[in-house]
């Protein structure tokens, strides 16, 4: 994204507009994420499950710290794990069908899902599982939030900061490549460290 | 060009990156996985500070979210690697 919703932002800038294609980005990746979250909940609420709330907080935790302990090793080079993707690129004709803003706002409600497009880590696949286990749309709703953030946030600073197509052409060719084996590595150990967390904690709370 | 040529040619700009166009292109794949024992350690280590941290703090809806959303924030700013 930083090669197609950023150029927009300088189309934007060179025209004497003012610079928010990348915010139409953000909020947009946010407020998807925000929703897939909640449906998610809506759609676990619906399964018969066992138990009552405490019951299904027990399951997700258990659900959700066994993903992230089985996904960590896969982060880690350790072990390969099938990770459920599309591997789809968001549509490049977007950007010329439709109008910058438009189209930046349409990327954000792509990419915050997740699901629709490459998934570059497995970190994804916790919080919704958590959120589909849980059955409980706000919650799901918050902890998608923070995947939309995460995913948008960086777009909208760079937006701000980068004028040329040069420096964000500079960061995604060269600057994240050379991080990915960092990346995966920093996410192999959040996974481990979160998943035997959930099992740990859930695993008490059952005991007591 | 020939062939041996262009293996000299290649060689050289590994050798002084400023001959390169964009310099530091040779140089994209810098880090590498550790060795499998020190990934099995990093591992470990993540998980018993996790395990110790979860027998330590009382489970609620809110110390999941603070733990889940967590782990959503880093694959939110990870999604920046997607292509």
């Amino acid at each position: 994204m930083l090669g197609t919703v950023l150029p927009m932002g300088y189309g934007e800038r060179e025209a004497s507009k003012l610079v928010i294609a990348p915010w139409l980005y953000g909020l947009s990746g946010l407020g998807s994420s925000i929703a897939l979250g909640s449906i998610l909940g809506a759609f676990g609420s619906a399964l018969p499950l066992f138990g009552d709330v405490s019951m299904r907080r027990f399951l997700a935790g258990i659900v959700a710290g066994l993903v992230a302990l089985i996904y960590s090793m896969n982060e880690m080079g350790l072990v390969r794990v099938w990770n459920p993707e599309f591997r789809r690129q968001v549509p490049q004709s977007w950007s010329r069908m439709f109008t910058p803003r438009a189209a930046a706002a349409m990327y954000g409600a792509g990419l915050g899902v997740g699901f629709a497009t490459y998934i570059p880590v497995a970190t994804y696949y916790v919080p919704v599982v958590w959120s589909f286990v849980l059955g409980k749309p706000l919650w799901g709703g918050v902890a998608m939030s923070l995947y939309g953030l995460g995913g948008t946030a960086p777009i909208v600073w760079f937006g701000q900061r980068f004028d040329r197509i040069e420096q964000s052409a500079h960061v995604a060719s060269v600057i994240l490549p050379r991080w990915t084996v960092p990346m995966h590595l920093l996410n192999g150990i959040v996974l481990a460290g979160g998943g035997a967390f959930l099992l740990a904690a859930n695993s008490i709370d059952v005991h007591y | 060009m020939h062939e041996s040529y262009r293996g000299v040619v290649v060689r050289e700009l590994l050798i002084d990156p400023s001959l390169h166009p964009t310099s530091e292109r040779p140089f994209v794949n810098r880090f590498s996985y550790p060795a499998t024992s020190r990934r099995i350690m990093l591992l470990s280590t993540a998980s018993l500070a996790g395990l110790v941290l979860g027998v330590l703090t009382p489970i609620s809806e809110a110390s999941s979210v603070a733990v889940v959303g967590g782990l959503a924030l880093f694959a939110g700013i990870s999604s920046l690697w997607s292509p």
